[in-house]
């Protein structure tokens, strides 16, 4: 969470504000998203970050990547044939783990369905080491060889209940690029 | 021991913390042209100014980490290692030892004898001569004054250079002293000899030392650190071992059998070591966790609990033959707690993945009784619901 907030930092200068909303479909990535008018897009190579009031404000993060990826904080991994009950809990042990995260509370964690695929849904709050409390939805699926991840983060109930009708939007416009699936 | 962290970065910034600690202390104390290797009477005020940066250091690490609650538990260690040194020692020095919640393996103490350990370290030790050999190895970097004389060995160096300028400076810090790394490499092997020469007088096994060191070679496969960082770490414990071994060697009464106290410890640190590997299943460090929990059996062979979570690592690392194992273990946990909940889950998850749907209705349901407001209630309904 840290090093995201320092790259988004470096990054921020690099914003590209959208005026309209535009479909985000590039074609390293597997997935396409609608950014909303007024969101600016952080440039990252690895996932998409955006965002309306700044990153430390909040956030709404996509990210797709293979199942076979390290962690930083625990040494479990996706696996094909999990159910999304065991996806989330990979997840949640992820973020639980993260020395930096502090007070972490598991608020929800509900089967969902996103664009047709079986997935978890998270709500959690943590503090983050300097003593800022942040509150995060967090959407997840496996498909194939390949995990998705939609979720959106912001550093108070304000901030939180400010733009989650938005997020909802963002994760209703999100598509994975079929052809592309592994 | 001093030295036997399993984060390499840790490590380092322990190293960091000890070379500031040293270098803060030097700015305060007024230097002297001395030329010494052992303690001299007299350095009071070094020691006093040494005190009271442990006392801030410690208050530091107890702020930043948390402390592992368990009276009982602090008791036993401090007893042990109380009961470890002769009374003109502990008429100086009040050794007590605090135990962190960290589940990297570490050890470290302070001048005025706190000593404090990791419930990783006291997760990976596997009996009472192994503790006895930690706790003494701790106890002589106090008893040994290993803190001031480290200081004091920084403190001649920068005396010896003084007058000197540039290169000739360097070259004559580097030929006159050895570095304070392998000076303080020294002041870990005195610690080992004088906790070999301890823990025998009590009638340990001294050979467990080296078992000691070679678990932690075993740990790192499945630590946080990075190929080069463990290759690294591995050596430096190898050397460790064979300084060990030596010195069993060259000791011939040390190296006589004794007691190994594996009942005594585990008596009063299974809980520790439940919570540890806990710890490590969340951090999919399975085979640790597993370790863990197959210790903490021996002690409490009809706990469900630990079979539960022998059950989850099982069903989480997916090897050939972990899910049969799975099952078992569930299975016995249930018949020891009926009314348990996760295991009728963690079946059921077994079940349902292997297409056993009444099997897994069974175990669903039965979860949902026992645990009808479950925080993952939701996905227990929806597969049941495909159950039917």
């Amino acid at each position: 969470m840290r090093k995201l907030l320092i790259l988004c930092m470096l990054c921020i200068a690099a914003c590209a504000t959208t005026n309209q909303a535009t479909l985000y479909e590039p074609s390293s990535r597997n997935f396409s998203v609608v950014i909303p008018e007024g969101w600016e897009k952080v440039n990252m190579e690895k996932y998409l970050l955006i965002t309306k009031y700044g990153p430390f404000s909040h956030y709404i993060l996509v990210q797709d990547y293979g199942i076979d990826r390290k962690f930083n904080h625990t040494n479990k991994k996706f696996k094909k044939s999990m159910l999304p009950l065991e996806a989330s809990e990979v997840i949640i042990d992820e973020i639980s783990t993260d020395e930096q995260i502090k007070n972490f509370r598991l608020i929800e964690n509900m089967p969902v369905t996103i664009n047709t695929y079986d997935g978890f849904r998270l709500i959690f709050t943590y503090n983050t080491a300097d003593g800022i409390g942040h509150k995060t939805m967090y959407y997840g699926f496996v498909i194939g060889d390949m995990f998705y991840s939609i979720r959106y983060n912001a550093c108070n109930e304000a901030y939180y209940q400010k733009d989650v009708a938005t997020f909802q939007e963002v994760l209703n416009s999100f598509r994975v690029l079929q052809a592309r699936v592994m | 021991m001093g030295r036997l962290g399993a984060k390499e970065t840790k490590r380092r910034i322990r190293c960091g913390i000890a070379a500031l600690f040293i270098f803060s202390l030097l700015a305060c104390v007024p230097a002297r042209s001395v030329h010494f290797t052992k303690v001299e009477m007299g350095c009071e005020e070094e020691e006093r100014l040494l005190l009271q940066r442990s006392e801030a250091e410690q208050r530091l690490i107890e702020e930043q980490r948390s402390v592992y609650e368990d009276e009982q538990l602090e008791h036993y260690l401090t007893e042990l290692a109380r009961s470890l040194q002769p009374p003109e020692v502990l008429a100086r020095i009040s050794f007590r030892v605090t135990v962190l919640r960290d589940r990297s393996a570490d050890a470290l103490s302070f001048p005025d004898g706190r000593i404090y350990l990791t419930t990783g370290m006291v997760a990976q030790l596997e009996n009472e001569a192994q503790l006895a050999i930690l706790l003494t190895h701790e106890m002589t970097h106090c008893t040994h004054r290993h803190a001031l004389r480290a200081l004091r060995h920084v403190k001649e160096g920068a005396v010896r250079r003084k007058g000197l300028s540039g290169a000739a400076s360097a070259l004559s810090w580097q030929n006159a002293l050895p570095s304070l790394e392998t000076y303080l490499d020294e002041l870990e092997s005195e610690a080992d000899t004088v906790a070999l020469q301890l823990v025998v007088r009590a009638g340990y096994d001294g050979a467990e030392g080296g078992k000691l060191l070679e678990w932690q070679q075993r740990d790192l496969e499945e630590g946080d650190l990075d190929e080069v960082s463990r290759v690294t770490r591995y050596r430096e414990l190898e050397k460790r071992k064979e300084f060990w071994h030596k010195l069993l060697d060259t000791r011939a009464e040390d190296a006589k059998p004794g007691i190994t106290g594996r009942e005594a410890f585990l008596a009063h640190t299974h809980r520790v070591i439940l919570d540890t590997a806990c710890a490590d299943e969340a951090r999919g460090r399975f085979t640790l966790a597993q370790r863990e929990v197959e210790r903490y059996l021996a002690i409490r062979p009809d706990d469900a609990r630990a079979y539960c979570l022998l059950g989850e690592i099982c069903r989480q690392r997916g090897l050939v033959g972990d899910r049969n194992k799975a099952k078992d273990c569930y299975t016995k946990a249930i018949d020891l707690r009926p009314s348990f909940p996760e295991p009728h889950r963690g079946i059921g998850l077994v079940y349902y993945k292997e297409g056993e749907k009444a099997r897994a209705k069974n175990s669903f349901e039965a979860y949902l009784i026992f645990a009808p407001d479950a925080p993952d209630k939701a996905y227990i309904q929806r597969y049941l619901s495909t159950c039917n």
